[in-house]
């Protein structure tokens, strides 16, 4: 008995110790994870680097996927809660966060890895990946300049647009400076920042603090063939506009101009504006279709609602400008260059030299789809500047009407669309929509044309508590 | 006597007695003895005739005693001839008492039908200690389900166990198809976060809480606790709150559930056969009639001070549906073989619409049961098996389970008590793509031609193949060991595991990807556990009694798999990953361990109160590096207040108890959440790639709820009415809360931190009563009623987190779209922003009854409602949007035709396609659902040759429901069990059920 109660008195003892040492010492095992601490090697690097890479595809097809709809380049014909605002133009603060969010990760991302790579690689200020970091920074700050309606550094107050184009100019002046130490390997990276630099200025142009001609002089260095891609893979980051065309059909070409441009019943659609058309209407006036009309497909192969849109109601007409998963997405190209060298000219009232840009950018296209046998002729040279319209002018005869359809067709489903909408006040910002069969949509004040500073940047940021900007 | 005083005098005396235990052969018990004789007899349940087995007996005033064995007979020997009163007793019964004449050499016989006691304060429970507590001891409400609840319910899962079955427990069914898991909510929902749901223990060991499986092409989600047989259960204790859950630690802030399997017992071996028949039914989907469409409500448009936004208290639409049918096809689910008409004209019958004219069949379910328990001495068995074959109401949808369970006890020696218990499930379930999802069924066949599915041909999406399979093996050793009657102790070792693997194929030439589209997950779920709890119980003085207990437990939960998905196959045939042109594989590990320990005493006066104090200390591999060990501290009293002199002595009370509660208990942040990582992806052409994953927080340490709660327990007349009342008030302190800088920081990645606090507060009624009892009839009545209020406090710098969090509002609100221009005729609707009502029950109550005859018919009944929540009929909103929601069709007529000219703004809100309002379409969510209905007739002994006794039940489950709600169901929600806000978006609800049950004990 005396054994047992002394025994009974040793077993709790030791159980409890064992149960408190093991509780003092549990390890996470999270297999898949990267600590920080071991991201210090120069091996390493071009992986950090890939992921800023990442960072930025992040906002490339996501600003590029949504700004179409909020535009005029595709038609909103999904279920999602979003494409239903978008394709009436609504857009508030709480819709921007993700945007603001992402755009900002990618640009501090970009900065977080250029720190790294200053305490890792001897050569930080001569290494390709230094200068591909910077120059995925500008772009980033771009999209940041480009679609916000205000900029927030730091958790700061408020700022002009126009910061963003000055940052985006200071990282892809930095870009340059590392790329030309670097060499050859930095040579696409240096070009690339050379034309975002033309994109900023001509956001500097717009929102102060530089000029046409600048923005003509840096698009100027950019040869026309030029693209820099943000790239997506089928089995990676897969190209969102691809997934929500011909995997689901949450928006179309259906009501677009590039419907009309596109029109694959034409005997010479523009190139530029490919797609298919998936599913035809039943009902003769498809405004305001009857319900039970419905859509009949015309054997598209693929995707759920391939002959209508995620709505069950619109006809889908496909985008085939990306016409596989991982189909890469322009960030800058020779052909916008060029757009911003005609878009100079036409404002200093030079037509000449307008249409001499824009003929250079055709047939730079023809060339590029010589394999299809397309090639663009050649434009007249307009007699007058004349102005933006809505509904568009078809076909386009004066200078402004010709830019506005060659930046769209060129700049088509790249996410740029919606800033020359905001920048030029189009006219189809007052009451132009895509929205069939949605009463009233039509008659809206105006068209959301920039995205606001979101509400939880409003609610932490204590800088902004008074701010005019939060709404 | 006071009957209290009896039992407790009983129990006493049984606990002490030398048992002299016989088994089965009684006919060999032949004994006689100089001026002893023997007595035996049989120990049955007064209302159903079962066999009780383990019922003490023993011979007043002899020391003489023993336990009734597996078929509930008992032999006592050498019981000195005379007048003896013979004594049984048996927790969760009236004792029983019956005097008889023993002769020398002779048998007397006392056979006893023991009656169901409402409440006994000296039920033992268990609460966390080596041992089990008399109630009487316990400072907090403990719930029980015992296997005769069980039995006599209608059942076709474990989830039904516990439905409607005990206060403040709420059980949501989400997706209605067979094999979709349920939601567990214990005193809802506290924390903002984290999880919600409770522990579980099945025999010590504890089980994976969550899905293991990830929502899916069905939007459902398995639970490991759906694998448990029913059959199996010898009871569930049910601990709600942190004032009852301190010792339990991290992780059972949200209540604990403890499973108990049956256990041998002495005997030959005793074998019980149960075979099921039934059939599942779905019901009428959607209104049918006009008068059946009412105006959605919620909170908001009811509370009086909005009356004069909305004077009605409801969306006050008339639909414009005149009166009768409004749809000869329902919603094309029911009757999709005729057309029907709606604003756009005829439509057509439904081009894949099956050949009886319905998308729903009969659902047809085989059940066998077979299980035997006996054993001898020192060593006792309980095996079962079970095979359930069940049809889902819509084709291919149906699921097979196999069940085994090998429970071995063995008590070597005096003290020492070894269980090892075992259960192996198997099940496999086929799914049809179901809820928010292209490919589902519901939603392509509401949507008619607005569907995606070619020519409206919804049999389509029948042909894709999605499968679950699932292994589940648990296993649990637990030691006991009482080396004198001061020290126990108890062990438990065991572990959960699951494996998963779950199929998604669209075979090649499917609709919707031609050439093919496989998904596979395969997911091992691995819980194991390691238990010990130490108690030394001493009397301090007279009429002052000492337990010390103590323990220490480690957790580790492995979840790890593989995901692969490929697409574009070569050709036809049961193509497998790699055989396509796209392959994509990912692959999760995660182990997440803990560890802590306890120490509690209680000090008893008197036998009448008791004052318990305790702490535990906890150690989560998730807790940030600064955080070290955790601490809840608890203390509860619990004071039999009608065992004191100067309370009055009323017979008509037997008991009543007193009790109150604090205590803490916690919640672990993720396993990622306190470390900066960075996330390994791919980028540009495939070539891999890190970004940031998460900033990390070394302070992070667990949310902390604490709770007071109050009640008492009442008995009367003699264990045929019970009352059980409780009070609680819960504080979550340090609640977690995923808050980002604010962006222009530079990173989108939020911090878990611990800022936040909510309270949740509530009351608790249980109400058991036998108005009759006779030898021939017991009519017995059970009810019960819970509330449950949130609010939250704080969430540091955020006013809202997501739409359903937010300040002041309770937990998980509706927070959306109100008219601001109600009334208005010829306009477009305006809208406001408000919280509609919150999204789970806030209310619970049941009602049973049990009506038994001549021991024989039994006829039971149990409803349950839930209600003071809302449920946004995502199917309608979605549905009139595409024009083809029956009940709106009297209202587009006129949209189509005059626009909104004529319509109110409320019309428009719900029925007019481009301002239907997620908002509008929230509506209150109450109901009452008669979840179990039972008769049973028990045949006359000897009936069935060779059977002990052979009972015949009628069974049928949901077959009555109540309630104004306007989708298809209110209880159905489209993210199955995991879902935090759930909406109703095209899901299934749950069928009938209708059995056909024979029991056989032989």
């Amino acid at each position: 008995m005396r054994d047992w109660t002394r025994s009974a008195g040793v077993m709790p003892v030791v159980a409890a110790f064992a149960v408190v040492m093991s509780g003092c010492d549990l390890e996470i095992q999270n297999p898949g994870s990267i600590l920080d601490e071991d991201l210090t090697t120069p091996e390493l690097m071009p992986i950090l680097v890939a992921g800023v890479s990442a960072e930025y595809n992040d906002i490339g097809d996501r600003f590029a996927f949504f700004t179409a709809i909020l535009s005029d380049d595709m038609t909103g014909s999904g279920s999602y809660g979003s494409t239903q605002d978008y394709r009436q133009g609504l857009f508030d603060w709480e819709e921007s966060e993700t945007f603001w969010e992402q755009a900002h990760e990618a640009a501090w991302a970009a900065d977080q890895a250029f720190q790294r790579l200053g305490e890792v690689l001897p050569d930080v200020m001569s290494n390709a990946l230094s200068a591909r970091v910077m120059m995925l920074m500008g772009h980033a700050h771009m999209r940041l300049g480009e679609n916000f309606c205000d900029l927030v550094y730091d958790i700061g107050s408020a700022q002009a647009r126009s910061v963003a184009f000055d940052s985006a100019i200071a990282a892809f002046n930095l870009a340059i400076t590392i790329g030309n130490a670097a060499g050859s390997g930095a040579d696409e990276y240096v070009m690339s920042a050379r034309a975002g630099i033309a994109q900023a200025m001509v956001g500097l142009a717009v929102h102060g603090g530089g000029s046409w001609a600048a923005a003509a002089t840096a698009a100027s260095v950019v040869p026309t063939d030029f693209v820099d891609y943000a790239i997506y893979h089928a089995q990676a980051n897969s190209n969102q506009i691809w997934i929500e065309t011909h995997n689901r059909a949450e928006y179309g070409v259906w009501g677009t101009r590039a419907q009309r441009m596109g029109d694959p019943t034409l005997t010479d659609p523009d190139p530029r504006t490919p797609y298919t058309i998936c599913g035809t209407w039943d009902d003769p006036d498809p405004i305001n279709p009857s319900p039970d009309a419905g859509v009949t497909s015309t054997g598209c192969s693929s995707g759920s609602g391939a002959h209508q849109g995620a709505d069950g109601l619109t006809a889908h007409y496909r985008q085939d400008k990306y016409p596989e998963r991982g189909s890469d997405i322009p960030r800058v190209s020779g052909l916008e260059m060029r757009m911003i060298e005609a878009e100079a000219a036409l404002i200093a009232g030079d037509m000449a030299a307008f249409i001499g840009f824009v003929n250079e950018a055709r047939a730079s296209f023809g060339d590029n789809a010589a394999g299809t046998g397309l090639v663009l002729p050649a434009l007249t040279a307009p007699a007058t500047a004349g102005s933006l319209d809505w509904p568009y002018e078809f076909p386009a005869v004066d200078g402004w009407s010709i830019l506005d359809e060659e930046r769209y067709a060129n700049l088509w489903l790249t996410g740029r669309r919606w800033y020359d909408l905001d920048r030029w006040d189009h006219p189809f910002l007052d009451g132009g929509f895509l929205a069939p069969n949605v009463p009233g949509s039509g008659a809206l004040a105006r068209r959301a044309s920039c995205m606001p500073v979101p509400k939880n940047e409003c609610e932490l940021n204590p800088n902004l508590a008074d701010s005019s900007i939060c709404r | 006597m006071a009957l209290r005083m009896f039992v407790s005098r009983a129990t006493k005396s049984a606990r002490n007695l030398v048992v002299a235990f016989a088994f089965v052969a009684i006919s060999a018990a032949g004994v006689s003895a100089q001026a002893t004789g023997t007595v035996t007899g049989l120990v049955r349940d007064a209302a159903t005739l079962e066999p009780l087995a383990g019922a003490q007996v023993s011979i007043e005033g002899t020391g003489i005693g023993g336990l009734a064995n597996n078929v509930g007979r008992f032999l006592l020997l050498n019981v000195p001839a005379g007048s003896q009163t013979v004594i049984v007793t048996l927790i969760g019964y009236s004792p029983g008492a019956e005097t008889i004449t023993v002769t020398s050499g002779g048998t007397g016989t006392a056979d006893f039908n023991l009656h169901e006691q409402a409440l006994s304060l000296e039920g033992v429970v268990v609460t966390g200690t080596a041992g089990q507590a008399r109630r009487r001891e316990v400072g907090n409400v403990i719930e029980s389900v015992t296997a005769g609840d069980i039995q006599m319910a209608a059942v076709t899962s474990f989830s039904d166990v516990l439905q409607g079955r005990a206060a403040g427990v709420m059980i949501s069914t989400g997706e209605g198809q067979v094999g979709a898991g349920s939601a567990i909510r214990i005193r809802g929902n506290a924390s903002l976060t984290q999880s919600n749901n409770p522990l579980i223990y099945i025999d010590g060991i504890r089980m994976e809480v969550n899905p293991i499986t990830a929502r899916d092409e069905a939007r459902s989600q398995v639970t490991a606790l759906d694998g448990i047989n029913p059959a199996d259960i010898d009871r569930i204790e049910i601990i709600k709150g942190p004032a009852a859950t301190t010792l339990y630690g991290t992780e059972a802030a949200g209540g604990v559930i403890q499973i108990f399997t049956k256990r041998g017992s002495a005997g030959a071996p005793a074998w019980t056969f149960t075979f099921d028949g039934g059939r599942s039914r779905m019901g009428h989907q959607g209104p049918s009639d006009a008068s059946q469409v009412k105006s959605m409500s919620n909170a908001w448009t009811e509370d009086p001070a909005n009356a004069s936004t909305y004077p009605t208290g409801d969306m006050d639409v008339d639909y414009l549906l005149g009166t009768g049918a409004i749809n000869e096809n329902g919603l094309r689910l029911n009757d999709c073989a005729s057309g029907g008409t709606n604003p756009g004209g005829a439509y057509p019958a439904e081009p894949g619409c099956p050949g009886s004219g319905s998308w729903f069949r009969d659902g047809y379910m085989t059940r066998y049961n077979l299980n035997v328990r006996g054993g001898g001495e020192t060593a006792t068995y309980f095996v079962s098996s079970r095979f359930s074959d069940q049809d889902g109401t819509v084709k291919p949808q149906g699921a097979k389970d196999y069940n085994v369970r090998g429970n071995i006890q063995f008590q070597p020696t005096d003290g020492l008590d070894i269980s090892l218990n075992n259960m192996y499930t198997r099940r496999n379930i086929t799914w049809i793509p179901n809820g928010n999802n292209a490919s589902g069924l519901f939603l392509n066949v509401l949507r008619g031609t607005r569907g995606y599915t070619p020519g409206n041909d919804d049999s389509l999406v029948l042909d894709n193949d999605i499968q679950t399979a699932v292994n589940q093996w648990v296993t649990g050793l637990s030691v006991g060991w009482s080396p004198n009657q001061s020290f126990s102790h108890r062990l438990n070792v065991g572990m959960d595991y699951s494996y998963t693997d779950y199929t998604d194929f669209k075979p090649y030439g499917n609709y919707e990807n031609p050439t093919g589209d496989r998904e596979n997950r395969n997911a091992h779920d691995r819980n194991l556990t390691f238990d010990y709890n130490g108690t030394f119980s001493y009397d301090v003085s007279d009429g002052v009694s000492s337990g010390f207990s103590w323990g220490g437990q480690l957790y580790e939960e492995y979840s790890g798999g593989l995901r692969g998905r490929d697409e574009a196959f070569a050709g036809p045939g049961e193509q497998l990953l790699g055989g396509g042109t796209l392959p994509r594989l990912d692959e999760d590990r995660l182990t997440v361990r803990s560890g802590g320990f306890f120490l509690q005493e209680q000090i008893g006066l008197g036998d009448r109160f008791f004052l318990t104090v305790g702490n535990r200390w906890d150690g989560f591999s998730t807790f940030g590096e600064g955080i070290g060990l955790a601490s809840y501290p608890k203390i509860s009293a619990a004071y039999t207040i009608s065992d004191e002199s100067f309370f009055p002595q009323i017979d008509a009370i037997d008991g009543l108890k007193l009790r109150t509660a604090w205590g803490r208990s916690g919640r672990a942040p993720g396993a990622f959440d306190a470390v900066r990582i960075y996330e390994a992806t791919q980028a540009d052409e495939f070539v891999p790639a890190v970004i940031i994953g998460n900033l990390g927080n070394a302070d992070l340490g667990p949310e902390v709820s604490e709770e007071l709660e109050a009640g008492f327990e009442l008995s009367m007349y003699q264990g045929r009415f019970g009352l059980d009342f409780t009070w609680y008030n819960q504080k979550t302190l340090d609640a977690l809360i995923r808050v980002q800088e604010a962006p222009s920081f530079g990173t989108e990645e939020a911090t878990l931190r611990n800022l936040g606090e909510t309270k949740t507060w509530g009351t608790e009624l249980t109400l058991n009563f036998v108005p009759v009892r006779s030898d021939n009839i017991e009519w017995s009545v059970s009810g019960s009623y819970s509330t449950n209020d949130s609010e939250i406090i704080d969430m540091g710098p955020l006013q809202n987190l997501g739409f359903s969090l937010r300040v002041g509002q309770p937990i998980r609100v509706e927070y959306d779209e109100v008219l601001s221009n109600f009334g208005a005729v010829g306009v477009a609707p305006q809208w406001n922003n408000e919280p509609l009502g919150v999204l789970w029950p806030t209310k619970l109550f049941s009602i049973g009854t049990r009506l038994t005859l001549n021991q024989s018919l039994t006829l039971d009944v149990l409803g349950e409602g839930q209600g003071g929540h809302v449920r946004t009929i995502g199917v309608g909103w979605a549905t009139v949007r595409r024009e083809t929601w029956p009940a709106c069709f009297g209202i587009l007529e006129e949209w189509n035709a005059n626009g909104r000219t004529n319509l109110t703004t409320q019309q428009q809100a719900t029925c007019a396609p481009p301002h239907s309002s997620w908002g509008a379409w929230t509506d209150n969510a109450d109901f009452f659902k008669i979840r179990s209905a039972t008769i049973a007739y028990r045949l006359p002994d000897n009936w069935v040759p060779r059977t002990r006794s052979v009972t015949l039940s009628l069974q049928g489950k949901n077959l009555f429901q109540m309630t104004d709600y306007q989708g298809l169901d209110a209880e159905s929600y489209d993210t199955g069990a995991g879902g935090n806000t759930p909406f109703e978006y095209y899901n299934m609800g749950p069928p009938k059920v209708f059995i056909f049950n024979v029991r056989m004990n032989f």
